[in-house]
């Protein structure tokens, strides 16, 4: 009697060394196609690098153009001050007579020494003041005789600036019972915006026997019976996620944050039979939604201590598989849902830039699909964060 | 006949003429795999061109591992591209009505010359071919076909019966011929 297995392996010798003959010109096509793939992947090569530049470059710009340094709001009325009383001598230069011109010129220094001498309650000073100096909201008179809001120093007597030169001067913010209203908007919490990378910081590697078919334990009266010199080996990669997340304060501690991550995941699985060995690489891409909260331990000068705790939903946007390097169909992965907790540590290097470390833990919940990958093999994970933070316009 | 080392040796030299003798050495059991699984000459040499050409273009991922690995590598490939082509290109019914008569006195003939027996292997259903090539040639289990093309473990064993039902029928026809 012939089992099956004898069978085919007698079907097998039969053909073991036959060859057919092929077209003659079949190896002139496979050349053209070989030489015409190798050229394009040496394009798409050089394409890679000069993206990975550009890249590089857009962050290095959009980097110094959030940390050139900006007016700090505390100073507003420093500021306006100061260019009120440019305004004022500027237009004393291009406004005046030309007699007159010379003095102004000549004073428009001493005019903003005298004026920074000059006592908030000298009689000269146009317009109303409180007690403390600084001029309050004023009033329809002063405006109409040009006078200088926010100027909070007298015009010396010796100056020849005329009326008309006055209306000129673009008024500065108004002062407001001795405080400017930017120092309230400074105070306004700010939004932050994080680019990290980072995934798992373990990857995960298993051997497994290969059970004969349930007909075949059948015929033995087994309950499992593995084949000798079958094995089966999987080996999941590290997984690598990239992301974008906007975090918005809602106290002073606590913030929620959101944003876009991309996961990629790769597993090699190996077949190993007596006579053959077939590996079959398989690589999935995610688009991940994350939603966390931070609530913020610690701070001490540039260095904050954070926890955070949140969940993601992942979906898989594409898949790849290959066996001995031959493309084939790969199949989705269904939406994977996940939670995670961590400790975050970020050391601000200034004002508008942090970068963090967020080391934790994360547990992927069985989406009951077959596609094996890291998020199954094991479902609890430790994993690393590493990112770059961006305060959005606030200050230190 | 050089070694397959030497050859080997040759490829990650670069040499173009060492791509040349592995074409030359390989494309005759290429063609044969080839045409065994899609039936048909020009089929086959669609398949064999795309193996070659993946081949010569991922040379760096291959690692010699002794005489006879470089054929095994190359045979793979073939072998996975045309089961690839064969599904995307023919109709696949899998059924497993069809009875699992196991065990039986009839074997493959001695007498039927390699080359009828790869064109009646190629006479058969695309479903029963694809299995039939799978386990018998590439030493897939049934578990393993099945996985790969989504069927059941039982569609795969019914598929290997009714391919060797319908090639004993295919060999005492033959024979009888022959006897005629």
């Amino acid at each position: 009697m012939m089992t099956q297995d004898e069978w085919a392996s007698r079907l097998e010798q039969q053909l073991a060394d036959h060859q057919e003959t092929v077209s003659d010109t079949l190896w002139t096509d496979i050349e053209t196609d070989v030489a015409t793939r190798l050229r394009r992947r040496t394009r798409i090569a050089t394409l890679r690098r000069w993206a990975a530049a550009a890249a590089i470059a857009a962050v290095v710009a959009g980097s110094s153009v959030v940390w050139w340094p900006s007016v700090p709001p505390e100073d507003v009325t420093t500021v306006e001050k100061e260019t009120s009383h440019l305004a004022i001598s500027n237009t004393a230069r291009h406004h005046s007579t030309p007699s007159e011109q010379a003095e102004p010129t000549s004073s428009t220094p001493t005019l903003a020494r005298e004026a920074r001498r000059a006592t908030p309650t000298s009689e000269s000073v146009t317009g109303s003041a409180n007690e403390s100096g600084y001029l309050a909201e004023p009033d329809a008179k002063d405006e109409q005789e040009g006078d200088w809001e926010g100027a909070n120093y007298p015009t010396p007597p010796e100056t020849t600036v005329s009326a008309k030169a006055h209306t000129d001067v673009a008024p500065p913010v108004v002062l407001t019972n001795g405080k400017a209203s930017a120092k309230e908007v400074a105070k306004r919490l700010k939004p932050t915006l994080a680019l990290f990378t980072g995934g798992s910081v373990n990857s995960w590697r298993g051997i497994s026997p290969v059970r004969m078919s349930p007909q075949q334990e059948q015929r033995f009266a087994a309950r499992a019976i593995y084949l000798a010199g079958y094995e089966e080996r999987q080996q999941h990669d590290m997984p690598l996620s990239i992301g974008l997340t906007l975090s918005y304060p809602l106290t002073k501690r606590l913030s929620l944050s959101t944003g876009i991550v991309y996961t990629r995941l790769h597993s090699t699985f190996t077949y190993v039979m007596p006579s053959n060995v077939n590996v079959r690489e398989q690589t999935l891409h995610y688009a991940g939604l994350p939603l966390s909260v931070h609530y913020r331990l610690l701070s001490y000068r540039g260095l904050q201590l954070y926890a955070s705790a949140g969940g993601r939903a992942d979906w898989n946007v594409k898949s790849a598989q290959a066996t001995d390097g031959t493309d084939q169909d790969a199949p989705h992965d269904r939406l994977q849902w996940s939670l995670s907790g961590a400790l975050g540590v970020q050391y601000n290097l200034l004002p508008q830039v942090g970068i963090y470390a967020e080391p934790g833990l994360c547990h992927y919940f069985d989406n009951g699909s077959n596609v094996r990958n890291i998020f199954k093999d094991p479902p609890t994970n430790f994993s690393l964060q590493l990112g770059i933070r961006l305060n959005l316009g606030s200050k230190k | 006949m050089e070694s397959e080392q030497q050859l080997w040796q040759d490829l990650r030299n670069g040499e173009r003429q060492a791509q040349r003798r592995l074409y030359e050495r390989y494309a005759g059991y290429a063609m044969a795999t080839a045409l065994r699984y899609t039936g048909q000459r020009e089929q086959a040499e669609d398949v064999v061109h795309d193996a070659f050409v993946q081949v010569l273009t991922n040379l760096d991922h291959f690692d010699f591992r002794g005489e006879g690995s470089l054929r095994r590598w190359v045979m793979r490939i073939v072998a996975n591209r045309a089961a690839d082509y064969v599904r995307a290109h023919e109709r696949l019914l899998f059924t497993d009505e069809v009875p699992d008569h196991g065990d039986s006195d009839e074997e493959p003939p001695a007498e039927v010359p390699p080359e009828v027996l790869t064109a009646m292997i190629a006479r058969l259903p695309a479903g029963c071919r694809l299995v039939l090539n799978l386990y018998v040639f590439e030493h897939y289990t049934h578990r393993e076909i099945a996985r790969r093309l989504g069927i059941k473990e039982r569609s795969s064993a019914s598929q290997l019966a009714r391919a060797r039902q319908m090639l004993q029928a295919m060999f005492k026809q033959y024979l009888e011929q022959q006897e005629r």
